[in-house]
């Protein structure tokens, strides 16, 4: 027992260290920046570099490491942050989503995608408590954390300058006119806690003796519920809440095995944002009064697409590439088909209600299982089972999120992101229903009135025909009195609320149509690919999903389709290489929110 | 914006006409020039690093068969897609595969789930799918056109079994929450079952997780005789270290035959034992000549996923030239050759599930940072 | 009946006391303003009614039903509209469309079974109709429709000729006033008991000032009849003068001064509130 409760208090210090960079900049800037992970796995990476490649003694890479993740914060906040300093703060969190693609990626084409063991600069086994055996490292490493929560902390609350930092979170433009230089500042906030970052890399590198470029977004993950879980914007709490959750993981863990490990995680962060939502030490966040996402993301309106241009296209989807094009390009045709159909639905909620998705893959994940488990374990026929899966996907959907849209800002969108992993999670664990990770086999082609639709073709045909009923439903529901009513909800939920609208009954109810569309969605791929499992349903494909409808335009369900015909099947077609793709979404995500961030299929408003 | 609608047609025509040039017809397969095998493997992602060991093992073979002449004086080529070992990207792929009549088999892909999810398509089109790391006992059964040279689960977990007979009652039990890890523990844990050994404690496994240390002081306080790891390399060399950080001193089982797994895992791998086919020592002479050739080529020590991508592209080349240079031709040749040529085995030969008929397993042990047979 | 019963509101922020032991009635057609120098709490008060603010003490009747604890929504739907100090409209939507949101409580072949909508389950059920009817609408709710873009011309039609040809723009290609209209014409959608205007001339010249001040008294002969009530923050005095019935006065978050526009002028507490302050009201000369 004491053997487990050290040994969470061990590893619970390796997410304390990156939870206090990760907690500096929000407590600064009031952005969660999810880069944070990345820059972590480029300090770990370096740090390998410099000793192991280049034989250097631990203080030089040390140094070294500090000197490369400061830089790399600086420039994070100078291309993602600052600019969008006076957009809703949803523009940044995406901008750190994009910043974090861009930088695993990179990390792994310049290093390599294998794991390298990270030499012991300084010795991690010669200490002993109980029956555990640790290092000096792990000393240091502890020594390190509390150094710096105590410093940060003290200066944030004593200092001078530093509670001008304090005050330039509430009010940045109140700051500025009381001559404390925020831009200065925040940089320096981004360079410490990157640096700080980069630090964690080195030494929880140590730690865990294996090393990878990939490493950065789960350590940015446990980071952010760390942080969350002590209080956004608490240094002490960051480390408290980094402890907490390493010993809360290593009895979980013990009790129920190692396969729960990211249903704890997750599962910590969601229990937070709905019992306490200000962590242990925060305070509960501010009701904002600015709209979540206003015209910023949302845009002016859609470019008007005339009936003929509709038929035009529908005409070059349905006859003409079914008669010119090869199997290959008809199976990629179908997957875009597919995404289009999750991203049209999602932009009833992002664009309409104005609320950031980031979990998609678990309602697509809900209605895959579904659909799978009914046609290969029970029988049923395709239809009643697609069906099925759209609607036992929206009322799962549904239930888990109801606790979260009385919450404000950006929290609602962490939370999705939380929920969709515990789903998976949950899907994963629950072997006697879908049986976990074995996965599902065999699962059978569509049929119609008794005809297998197994080929490219009728397959394709199929998914294009469901994208076009999906594209019409949207479409009824947004020129209706439903759809303005969402669309307002979107644009300035407190003007709604005053009119006598219910808002959070209305996020609800556009959340319960996309995962509607997103189990449908699920559905057919799990039909396409005859095989799902668990690990198909990652934050990859949640924030493919995203990038999708970011690009196309928000609120514009024709701007999905133009978004996944880009995202989905030009890589494809082009067999562009998949780390080189994923880097590609990164940069497009960064450029869009940068430079157009209504879409490609939206006007600004002026 | 006006211009945008345009746009947007031009672009869905100029999709189509690029698409309208990858038509696959009814061709039959060229019959001179370059023949093709088509691999589908991760050469990136999570499992790029079993690309790299195919590769190597891949590019040697090549070497020495179009030094032979090839098939029949035509030169033999590799034409490479990148799945990330992914359900998802494996099927595109084999579409692709299938609409090349230059390809005429197909080696890969890494993880069961990836190659099974494609079968279908290589057996409906009649192109062998040569899933040489498959191990998964349902794969060959989709179809006939479907082989795999692949110690299956089967064998391997209850060999894996009967050595662990040897030195322990008692045991904890380590997996990994895949469809592989399950797998692989189930077979385990019948095999222990039928010789007696007890189970003390058994967890799944995250393969990303990097901290094990929660269940291994479970395992621990267990007090099994052995410790058993199920998974890969890199979550064993983790396994093995922490093992002995929590203060076990038996006997480790599990890892992977591969140089990252020595490399992580360092001096705490010493003593570990592991069931496998190949090893260096082996005193057989095309083994130590595969071995120098390999040595002289990368300067690394060849392991197992080195060994089974070298042996496979022998056993279709060998197959070809047996029943010709085109698709059908392949599945002839597998069906019909008694005995190929394997690095690993000797020779082997196929059996009627196109797995390998009476595969010798042997027991390997770390010793001085090298696998080597077990005395 | 009293539209509106102020008792004893109270508010404080950070220790600092925004709204000090407020009471007030407001009667049936009365138009009533609120004055007072900067931060006494006059929005505030008006927050505290709509719902946006919780209030710490007191009560707050709408004709006769309470509703300091109720949500935002519910006071809405309870009778209550209001514009915002900045205007807020949804950017995004047309004229029309703005104006059509509020609307929105007044519906019911669109939105049946609406009494289920505050119980916890119960809710979904006048919600998926309401998805269902927007996908497929019965005659009901075609007939519905019609009404509704009647019901829109009708509230543009209040300010002569600058909304309606507007009809069909997006509002963030609106001017400033337009919007501000709007933002009214959609408050008087909800055909409220009582509305509130929250400095509905802010950021205005004086011509625009001025239209709107007529539109205003036409808004309220209108609404004589049918008994609505505004309640009105503003500081141009002479808006404050042409319209009001009675006027309020606020220092510090309390009621320092209550009567008739020309009475309240004269009151020395009111003049040492606004002098002592040297702030002086501000005022649209003629």
């Amino acid at each position: 027992m004491l053997d487990t409760l050290f040994a969470g208090l061990i590893h619970g210090n390796a997410y304390a260290l990156v939870a206090v960079g990760f907690s500096l900049i929000f407590g600064v800037t009031h952005v969660a920046n999810f880069a944070h992970g990345s820059v972590f796995a480029i300090g770990s990476m370096t740090g390998w570099w410099f000793i192991a490649e280049r034989g250097w003694p631990l203080w030089a890479a040390v140094l070294g490491v500090l000197v490369v993740t400061g830089v790399l914060g600086l420039l994070i906040n100078s291309a993602a942050v600052r600019p969008l300093a006076k957009a809703p703060p949803i523009a940044a969190l995406l901008a750190t989503v994009a910043v974090s693609l861009i930088l695993d990626n990179v990390a792994q084409l310049v290093f390599g995608p294998r794991v390298r063991p990270f030499p012991a600069a300084l010795p991690t086994n010669d200490l002993r408590l109980g029956g555990l055996r640790f290092g000096t490292s792990d000393v240091v490493m502890f020594g390190i954390t509390i150094v710096v929560m105590a410093a940060l902390a003290g200066y944030l609350k004593f200092g001078r300058t530093g509670r001008a930092i304090r005050a330039t979170a509430q009010d940045p433009d109140a700051a500025l006119q009381m001559g404390i230089p925020v831009p200065r500042i925040q940089n320096l906030a981004f360079v410490i806690a990157s640096g700080l970052g980069g630090l964690a890399g080195v030494f929880v590198g140590m730690y865990t003796s294996n090393v990878s470029p990939t490493s950065g977004a789960a350590a940015g993950l446990t980071a952010f519920v760390a942080a969350t879980l002590g209080g956004l914007g608490s240094m002490v709490g960051a480390v408290l809440g980094g402890f907490l959750l390493g010993i809360l993981e290593a009895f979980g863990i013990s009790l129920w095995g190692d396969g729960v490990r990211d249903l704890i995680t997750f599962g910590v962060l969601i229990l937070v944002l709905i019992l306490r939502p200000g962590g242990l030490l925060g305070t509960v966040p501010a009701i904002s009064a600015e709209p979540m996402t206003g015209t910023f993301l949302s845009g002016g309106r859609e470019i008007r697409l005339r009936w003929w241009h509709a038929g035009l296209a529908v005409a070059l989807a349905a006859i003409a590439l079914p008669l010119l094009a090869d199997r290959y390009t008809l199976t990629v045709a179908a997957g875009v088909a597919i995404y289009a159909i999750i991203a049209a639905s999602m932009t009833l909620v992002s664009g309409s209600a104005g609320q950031i998705t980031i979990g998609q893959a678990g309602p697509i994940a809900v209605g895959a299982y579904t659909s799978a488990i009914l046609t290969v374990v029970t029988g049923w026929s395709f239809w009643p089972a697609l069906i099925v899966a759209g609607l036992l996907s929206a009322v799962v959907s549904t239930v888990l999120t109801a606790p979260v849209w009385r919450l404000r800002g950006h929290y609602v969108a962490i939370a999705t992101l939380g929920i969709g992993s515990v789903a998976v999670a949950v899907i994963r664990n629950w072997e006697s229903l879908t049986r976990g990770a074995y996965g599902i086999r065999g699962i059978p082609a569509p049929a119609l009135f008794g005809e297998k639709l197994n080929s490219a073709v009728e397959f394709y045909l199929l998914t294009l025909t469901v994208l076009l009923v999906t594209l019409v439903v949207i479409t009824r529901i947004r020129a209706s009195h439903l759809g303005t009513v969402l669309a307002a909800v979107g644009a300035d939920d407190v003007a709604a609320r005053s009119s006598g609208v219910r808002v959070r009954d209305y996020k609800a109810l556009a959340y319960a149509v996309a995962a509607f569309f997103a189990g449908i969605g699920g559905a057919l791929l799990a039909h396409q690919y005859t095989y799902i499992d668990p690990s198909i349903f990652n934050l990859t494909m949640s924030l493919l999903a995203l990038t999708i409808i970011v690009l196309g335009g928000l609120s514009s369900p024709v701007g999905a389709v133009l978004g996944a015909l880009i995202l989905v099947g030009l890589p494809e077609l082009l067999r562009i290489a998949p780390d080189v793709r994923i880097l590609g979404y990164g940069v497009l995500l960064l450029l869009i929110i940068r430079f157009r961030p209504q879409g490609l299929w939206v006007r600004r408003a002026a | 914006m006006r211009f945008l609608p345009r746009a947007l047609v031009a672009a869905a025509a100029a999709l189509a006409l690029t698409a309208c040039g990858n038509a696959g017809g009814g061709a039959a397969a060229p019959t001179s020039g370059t023949v093709y095998f088509g691999v589908s493997g991760p050469v990136t992602g999570p499992n790029a690093e079993y690309g790299r060991l195919w590769k190597q093992g891949f590019d040697l073979a090549l070497t020495k068969i179009n030094a032979a002449g090839g098939i029949n004086g035509r030169q033999v080529g590799l034409k490479w897609e990148d799945s990330q070992s992914d359900p998802k990207q494996t099927v595109p792929i084999a579409q692709k595969f299938v609409d090349d009549r230059e390809i005429i088999a197909e080696l890969g892909d890494f993880s069961s789930p990836a190659s099974m999810a494609a079968s279908a398509v290589y057996q409906d089109a009649g192109l062998v799918q040569f899933g040489f790391t498959n191990s998964h006992p349902d794969f060959t059964k989709g179809g006939d056109h479907l082989w795999s040279p692949s110690l299956t689960q089967d064998t391997l977990q209850n060999a894996n079994v009967g050595f662990v007979a040897q030195s322990a009652k008692k045991v904890a039990v380590l997996y990994q929450q895949t469809d592989w890890g399950k797998t692989a523990f189930d077979i385990f844990a019948a095999g222990a079952k039928r010789l007696g050994i007890e189970i003390s404690y058994s967890s799944a496994f995250l393969p990303d997780s990097t901290d094990f240390r929660p269940i291994l002081i479970n395992a621990r306080d267990s007090k099994p005789d052995a410790v058993v790891h199920l998974g890969y390399g890199p979550d064993g060399a983790l396994m093995v270290k922490q093992l002995r950080d929590v203060g076990f001193t038996g006997q480790f089982f599990g890892g992977q035959n591969t140089p990252e797994f020595l490399s992580l895992a360092g001096p705490a791998a010493e003593g570990d034992i592991i069931t496998g086919a190949f090893t260096t020592d082996d005193p057989r002479p095309e083994v130590q000549e595969f071995v120098q050739a390999f040595q002289a080529a990368y300067r690394e020590t060849p392991g197992d996923f080195n060994v089974y991508a070298y042996d496979a592209l022998t056993t279709v080349v060998a197959a070809a030239r047996a029943g010709g240079a085109t698709r059908e031709g392949v599945q002839q040749g597998l069906l019909s050759t008694k005995a190929f040529p394997s690095i690993q085995f000797g020779t082997f030969s196929f059996n009627d599930q196109r797995r390998p008929a009476d595969p010798k397993v042997r027991e390997l042990v770390v010793t001085g940072g090298k696998f080597v047979l077990k005395s | 009946m009293t539209i509106l019963s102020v008792s004893d509101l109270r508010r404080t922020f950070s220790g600092v006391t925004a709204v000090d032991g407020l009471s007030f009635d407001v009667g049936p057609g009365e138009v009533v303003s609120i004055i007072g120098p900067n931060g006494s709490g006059k929005t505030t008060t008006l927050n505290l009614i709509s719902g946006v603010l919780r209030a710490d003490s007191g009560t707050i009747e709408l004709a006769g039903q309470r509703i300091e604890r109720r949500s935002v929504e519910q006071i809405a739907e309870a009778g209550l509209a209001r514009t915002f100090q900045n205007g807020r409209v949804f950017a995004g939507l047309t004229v029309a469309e703005n104006v059509e949101v509020g609307l929105h409580s007044t519906l019911t072949a669109a939105r049946p079974l609406r009494r289920w909508s505050g119980y916890p389950l119960l809710r979904w059920v006048p919600l998926l109709a309401e998805l269902a009817l927007a996908l497929v609408p019965t005659p009901a709710v075609l007939r519905e429709r019609e009404r509704i873009t009647g019901e829109i011309d009708e509230q543009l039609l209040r300010f002569s000729e600058r909304l309606a040809p507007r009809r069909e723009d997006p509002a963030y290609t609106l001017s400033y006033a337009n919007r501000r209209r709007t933002e009214i014409a959609r408050a008087l959608a909800l055909r409220p008991r009582l509305l509130l205007l929250d400095e509905p001339t802010a950021g205005m010249n004086q011509t625009e000032t001025a239209e709107v001040l007529q539109q205003l008294v036409a808004l309220k002969a209108a609404g004589q009849a049918a008994g609505q009530a505004i309640l009105l923050v503003e500081h141009k005095l002479d808006l404050v003068l042409t319209l009001s019935d009675r006027v309020l006065v606020l220092d510090d978050g309390k009621l320092i001064a209550q009567g008739t526009p020309a009475g309240v002028r004269n009151d020395p507490a009111v003049i040492e509130a606004y002098l002592g302050r040297r702030r002086a009201p501000r005022s649209v000369r003629p």
